[in-house]
């Protein structure tokens, strides 16, 4: 599984919510990686500490046998993220409009027509994002970036499996779409 | 369709150029989480510091400025994360057969007269802290027990964590401090002198227990008593003397929500006096030939889990934590004995 590559284990997690400092150990650069991609790295510590805070304080809710830690954490933090839905989008637009300040991120060494043409398919990339519906946005990066399975989404979002397929198929076909496009070029 | 499909990766791989969460992004974040924590709480949980912010704290302590405090006890400095009671709190009486078990014990512990030691500028409460984890993987509700040994020095003077040291790894600074919002000599902040000043009417001593708790907590008031005195005891039950420690005894006989049972971990017949909210057991492990308090456990009351056969120690069914500990007084930090 691609997660591999992850600094946290997947193998092994800790089963008790109330272990606070456990569960930050195991979880938080993978929950401020998927954070930062969304809302940029300041707002996404603020989100990651609220995500450790609401699961400790909510920790009799959690079910192991519903899923693992993991998805039930990403689903608090995505849920908090709706907080912050116009800076995700803020940026999302910025970063369509070609502008990579937007996000903080230097620019990248490389020959210039190499460099247009990625500064292009990301546009593009984030024009469809911006514009996907909340539900298929969240599915499609907790695919992408938290690189959970179909199964886990579903624990995560608390949404039947079936939705989590048909939003994953609709928002993968317009990026697709978007970087076909790009490739026509 | 996979996760290695293209259109996938570069989803992942938006906006470009984004690098993993720093070290230091890591101590900001758990920063935030110890400030922002309503107090008081398990103050066993912040001491399970995370490695990551852990190695921060080693590398700036090297350059003489520690910024890292694993031991936020903060209040209302930032968001609380949930202020609404999310269930009932336990307001069961307690069990006849804990009541009993606590007033034996307090016959016992005011029967023997312990010397508390005296406590000079520079000691240091050092503690052993020797603990199991259950840890399970997410396919799998079979659990196996990890071990996680724990070495901590306290100020005697509010219980501040001022070392600590992780499975055997050299000792690191820590340097706890009492928020403005607390008081130094207190159940949260225990002293000498607040400790050698316990009330000896049991109803008192509860009452001033309850009254240190925050009303608007979701947990319970009796919860929250339970939950501080597990870090009391941890930090300095060997500061207590006779009559507080068979105050305290006499005193936990009226708080809700609280039962017992008897427990043997390596070879030790103790005593574990439970409080159950919201599914959590949280319990005190007393050592009922002498009344001290020498461990703790946190049981997951609905767990489903079994433990792998092959795990190095047997956890009783729904034990997620255990951990024994010993104490004594050092004459400077990182010194154990």
């Amino acid at each position: 599984m691609a997660r591999k590559g992850m600094t946290t284990p997947t193998t092994s997690v800790m089963i008790e919510p109330a272990d606070l400092a456990g569960m930050f150990d195991r979880y938080a650069r993978d929950l401020l990686r998927y954070c930062t991609r969304r809302v940029g790295a300041q707002v996404a510590e603020d989100v990651v500490a609220e995500t450790f805070l609401i699961a400790y304080e909510q920790r009799d809710r959690y079910d192991a046998g519903r899923g693992g830690m993991l998805p039930w954490l990403y689903g608090i933090a995505t849920n908090l993220l709706r907080r912050h839905r116009r800076t995700e989008l803020r940026a999302l637009r910025a970063l369509a409009r070609g502008d990579r300040s937007a996000t903080g991120v230097p620019g990248h060494d490389g020959r210039a027509a190499e460099r247009v043409d990625a500064q292009r398919t990301v546009a593009k990339l984030s024009a469809v994002l911006a514009k996907l519906p909340r539900r298929q946005r969240d599915v499609l990066l907790l695919y992408a970036v938290a690189e959970l399975e179909y199964a886990e989404i579903a624990a995560a979002l608390r949404i039947p499996l079936g939705s989590v397929q048909s939003s994953l198929h609709r928002a993968r076909a317009k990026v697709r779409a978007a970087l076909d496009e790009g490739d026509a070029r | 369709m996979s996760h290695t499909d293209p259109d996938v990766v570069a989803v992942r791989e938006l906006p470009p150029g984004v690098p993993d969460p720093s070290d230091e992004s890591v101590s900001r974040t758990w920063r935030l989480i110890t400030a922002r924590r309503p107090a008081p709480a398990p103050l066993w949980t912040r001491l399970l510091v995370p490695v990551t912010a852990a190695a921060m704290v080693v590398g700036l302590a090297v350059g003489a400025t520690v910024v890292f405090r694993p031991g936020g006890l903060s209040v209302g400095a930032g968001g609380v994360p949930s202020d609404e009671k999310t269930s009932e709190p336990n307001l069961a009486p307690p069990s006849p057969e804990a009541v009993a078990a606590l007033k034996a014990m307090a016959e016992v512990a005011a029967g023997k007269p312990t010397t508390v030691p005296p406590i000079a500028t520079g000691q240091y409460v050092f503690v052993r802290h020797d603990g199991w984890v259950a840890v399970v993987s997410e396919s799998s509700q079979v659990a196996k027990v990890e071990k996680q040994d724990r070495d901590y020095w306290f100020d005697p003077q509010g219980g501040l964590l001022r070392g600590s040291s992780f499975d055997g790894a050299p000792p690191r600074v820590e340097d706890q401090e009492v928020p403005r919002e607390q008081v130094l000599g207190s159940v949260i902040h225990p002293t000498p002198k607040w400790l050698a000043q316990l009330p000896t009417d049991p109803i008192k001593l509860l009452d001033d227990l309850r009254g240190a708790m925050d009303k608007d907590a979701p947990w319970s008031i009796d919860h929250q008593v339970w939950t501080a005195m597990q870090d009391l005891y941890m930090r300095c039950d060997v500061l207590l003397n006779t009559e507080g420690r068979a105050a305290l005894l006499r005193a936990f006989t009226s708080l809700r929500g609280i039962t017992s049972s008897e427990v043997t971990i390596d070879k030790r017949r103790l005593l574990a006096i439970r409080h159950t909210e919201r599914g959590s057991g949280d319990e005190i492990l007393f050592d009922p030939t002498t009344g001290r308090a020498v461990g703790r456990r946190s049981v997951n009351v609905n767990s489903t889990l079994t433990l792998d056969p092959a795990s190095p120690v047997r956890l009783d069914p729904g034990v997620t934590y255990q951990a024994t500990w010993s104490q004594q007084v050092v004459d400077e930090l990182y010194a154990t004995s």
